[in-house]
């Protein structure tokens, strides 16, 4: 069984690598859509899987990485390495920033305050000209010969690929870690962790710096990948796409994010005749899952709220 | 036992919480115009029983009749509109609205008003307090009146039978007292009481026939002078101290 | 000072479409302790459902009427199927679960209707007044007097009838309320169906008011009724009536001393805010949580 289970992931890893050999430039970009999601459904489940806060702002993070490389690279020549290091920092801020702020809001609530993110940040790169207000930024792309230089499909998929497979990581290493253990004690019952010497704060406020690194990564390949950024592509609708993912994937589960990423971009992509109803079989599955088995999909979630 | 001539029939019922056992293959039977009680120590399975009869929980195994009629698979509305009321445990009134609503609530499977409004008034003659009290939020008395109010609001749907979770279960002596008499006079009208009680003495001295539950099986039972005599019983319960200070209060 | 006055009409008039959304949340809330995060969509598919209804040439007030039958059976079809069944789950479950079908309302939306901001003809009044410079429209005056009058209704409805009563004694101690008889399932869907026929007048007063009907409005109106519900006190129907028109007020005056493009950036600040310093809404009871 483990040796079948070493065989499949060899073969997946060669198909993956090899991809940009063996597949249609098409096929590429999807594959390489897939894996910008992928570090966005991680970030997510870090904070609402495994960390039991319910949180619908992760476009703003991933907006902010993205506008991060795009103000970036209109002002100076920056290389890549540089401006991945800064969109995951900027990203990284503002989720800790929320975090801080709304350490007090219940729940439930902060599930209505943080799609708020969505709109204060739609605000914000709508009404303010280093953003290009509502057309956005352009031209962004990575000084030619630079190190990283993405200029290939190839090469952005690679890029992709190293970004998602830095975060699938990070996240098994903090899960693994005494701070996973704590994030995960915080969920479960905050009074008990509280009594263990737990601080709940920091702890949120920790995971949501790292989500927020991994979606500033994913903003800036983002960037380079369209060439221009813009307040479209970071509207509510994908903050609520990232969710669908994390649900759909199974709450807490890192393989499952991907899973969740996976199915969906890259089904309805290939799925033409469903691709219109995405959204909404998404919704169809989550309400099953819940209905059906509340406490499989929550997993070990045992509180009340 | 094909009893035509009894009020509640709970045969061999079993409930679970999760995968925990609280009733295993338990049967009650309460005849028209008695009073039954049903004793036992803390977490014993009592409310239990009574969620069971008013359906708030599910049953693994058994049937519960009603005047002959399978009520198992009814709502919890459809058999209070058939003749069951409820004192709950703890006396909850809707402490938010007054006492007069709280006693209509009492008649809301009723359809009749104008029998409602009659309903309303010999409550009233037997609780001159509530009458006194009406517009006043029942959150604002006094626990006794409370109680007196819970009891009320059970007789607005003139029920066939009454069931009580521990009438009596933090009040003074005196209240008490007031309640077994309450009791009684309820009897008299001819309606039946399926009471549990933590004063097992004081019970038994009213009731027909007495049920004594031990860790969801029942233990002992039989008419209320034989289970008081019983020696299970003198030795568990009726000893020296008083039962309510053997067994704390329950905290379902 | 005449801006003034102007953008408080004009706030009163967006608030109060405001309140009688919230008016959804809020019962729901205050019932079962469960923000109903689809109440929206669902706020949003009827009117189109309305529009769809004009568009085929049936007179309007027929079409607000199979509107109006609409929104109650969606209403209730989505408070079987996916909350009741969870009403005793962990409390996370139900508010997922409002989730996908926000998305699947959504989405339908999308399909049937298209992403395109459509006009929403009325035959209510459009003409308008004006009073030392401020400007008044006759579709603000048919506002405010639609949402008072559904103000003094509902206080009938909850105070003064059996219905109400019912409803006041689920949300003091439910599992109390069906030991009484109550036929708890059958009033919370009354209260989802009555939620959602406000939620209906509410978005054909929208549609007329700003002669438009989009999908996004759905989100954009679950984010202003819950942000007015907690202003008035989360769970309060009263509430919800103060708590609609203090957020269309400070939104309509910080359009107009702040900035226009910052409507929502000043709902959201102001959400925050009343949530930290009154983690219970403005005028919320502390006891309004439950487990
Ligand atoms: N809702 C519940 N969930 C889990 N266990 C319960 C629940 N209600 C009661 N129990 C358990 O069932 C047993 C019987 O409880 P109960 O019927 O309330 O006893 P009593 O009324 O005799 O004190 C107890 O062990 C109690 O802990
Ligand atoms: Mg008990």
């Amino acid at each position: 069984m483990i040796i079948a289970g070493w065989v499949v992931m060899i073969v997946g890893a060669v198909v993956v690598l090899l991809l940009p050999q063996v597949s249609s430039p098409y096929v590429l970009f999807v594959a390489t859509e897939v894996l910008l999601y992928v570090p966005l459904a991680i970030g997510q489940n870090l904070i609402t899987g495994n960390t039991g806060v319910l949180s619908m702002g992760h476009a703003a993070l991933y907006g902010v990485g993205a506008y991060t490389t795009g103000v970036l690279v209109s002002h100076i020549a920056i290389g890549v390495p540089l401006t991945l290091l800064a969109s995951a920092g900027a990203a990284a801020l503002v989720g800790l920033g929320v975090s801080l702020t709304t350490q007090r809001i219940r729940g439930d609530y902060l599930f209505i305050v943080t799609i708020g993110l969505n709109f204060i940040f739609l605000d914000v790169v709508n009404n303010s000209t280093w953003s290009g207000a509502a057309t956005g930024l352009f031209a962004i792309a990575p000084p030619a010969g630079g190190l990283l230089a993405v200029t290939t499909p190839a090469r952005f998929f690679y890029l992709s690929l190293g970004v998602a497979a830095l975060c699938v990581l990070i996240s098994l290493a903090i899960l693994r870690s005494r701070f996973g253990r704590a994030m995960e004690a915080v969920r479960d019952d905050p009074l008990v962790a509280a009594t263990m010497g737990l601080k709940e704060v920091p702890i949120k406020a920790g995971i949501f710096g790292v989500a927020g690194a991994m979606a500033g990564l994913s903003g800036c390949v983002l960037a380079y990948f369209l060439g221009s950024v813009g307040p479209q592509d970071f509207n509510s609708n994908i903050s609520l796409l990232i969710f669908e993912m994390v649900i759909i994937g199974g709450l807490g589960s890192v393989s499952g994010s991907v899973l969740g990423a996976i199915v969906l971009i890259a089904v309805p992509e290939f799925l033409r005749s469903v691709q219109e109803y995405s959204l909404g079989i998404g919704g169809v599955l989550i309400v099953v899952m819940m209905v059906l088995r509340p406490e499989g999909v929550l997993g070990s979630w045992r509180t009340a709220r | 036992m094909a009893s035509s001539d009894s009020l509640l029939e709970v045969r061999n019922i079993s409930v679970y919480y999760g995968s925990f056992r609280a009733l295993e293959d338990v049967s009650y039977t309460v005849g028209p115009g008695s009073v039954v009680c049903l004793l036992g120590g803390n977490a014993s399975g009592k409310s239990s029983s009574m969620k069971a009869i008013f359906g708030t929980v599910p049953l693994r195994t058994g049937s519960i009749r009603f005047e002959g009629q399978r009520i198992d698979g009814w709502t919890t509305a459809k058999r209070v509109a058939a003749g069951i009321a409820a004192v709950p445990e703890g006396r909850r009134v809707f402490a938010n609205l007054s006492v007069r609503e709280n006693l209509e609530l009492g008649a809301c499977t009723l359809r009749d008003g104008r029998a409602v409004r009659t309903y309303l008034d010999a409550v009233f003659d037997q609780f001159p307090q509530l009458r006194e009290r009406q517009g006043q939020m029942a959150g604002s008395m006094s626990g006794g009146e409370q109680q007196m109010l819970a009891f009320g609001r059970a007789l607005m749907s003139r029920p066939k039978l009454i069931c009580m979770d521990e009438p009596s279960m933090g009040m003074s002596p005196a209240l008490v007292s007031r309640n077994f008499k309450l009791i009684k006079s309820i009897r008299e009208r001819g309606t039946a009481v399926f009471v549990v009680e933590q004063n097992a003495r004081a019970a038994l001295k009213i009731a027909d026939y007495a049920y004594v539950l031990r860790t969801g099986s029942v233990m002992l039972r039989g008419p209320a002078e034989q289970v008081a005599t019983d020696p299970q019983m003198q030795a568990a319960y009726l000893g020296h101290t008083p039962l309510a200070a053997t067994v704390p209060p329950a905290a379902h | 000072m005449i801006t003034f006055v102007q953008q408080v009409i004009n706030g009163a008039a967006a608030g109060s479409v405001y309140a009688l959304l919230a008016v959804g949340y809020n019962m729901v809330y205050g019932l079962l302790g469960f923000i109903n995060f689809a109440h929206g969509d669902l706020y949003m598919f009827s009117t189109f459902i309305v529009l769809a209804m004009v568009t085929l040439h049936v007179p309007f007030w027929g079409a607000v009427a199979v509107g109006m039958v609409a929104a109650c059976f969606l209403g209730m079809s989505v408070e079987r199927i996916a909350y009741r069944p969870l009403r005793t789950a962990n409390r996370i479950a139900p508010t997922v679960s409002a989730v996908g079908v926000a998305l699947v309302l959504e989405n339908a939306a999308q399909v049937i209707w298209g992403p395109a901001t459509r006009p929403f003809p009325t035959p209510l009044p459009q003409g308008l007044f004006r009073v030392d410079g401020v400007v008044i429209t006759a579709m603000q005056i048919v506002i405010l007097l639609t949402a008072a009058a559904i103000a003094v209704a509902l206080r009938v409805g909850v105070y003064h009838t059996s219905w109400g009563r019912k409803l006041r004694a689920i949300r003091d101690d439910l599992p109390t309320a069906e030991l009484v008889g109550i036929s708890v399932n059958r009033l919370v869907s009354s209260v989802y169906a009555v939620g959602a026929a406000l939620g209906l007048i509410s978005g054909v007063l929208f549609a007329a008011y700003y002669n438009s009907v989009y999908v996004t409005m759905g989100l954009t109106g679950t984010l202003n009724a819950f942000t007015a519900a907690v202003l008035g006190g989360i769970g309060s129907i009263g509430g919800s009536f103060a708590g609609g028109l203090a957020l269309g007020l400070l939104q309509s005056l910080g359009a107009g001393y702040i900035s226009s493009g910052y409507q929502n950036t000043i709902t959201f600040v102001v959400l925050i805010v009343v949530l930290l310093l009154r983690p219970n809404g403005m005028f919320g009871k502390l006891t309004a949580a439950r487990a």
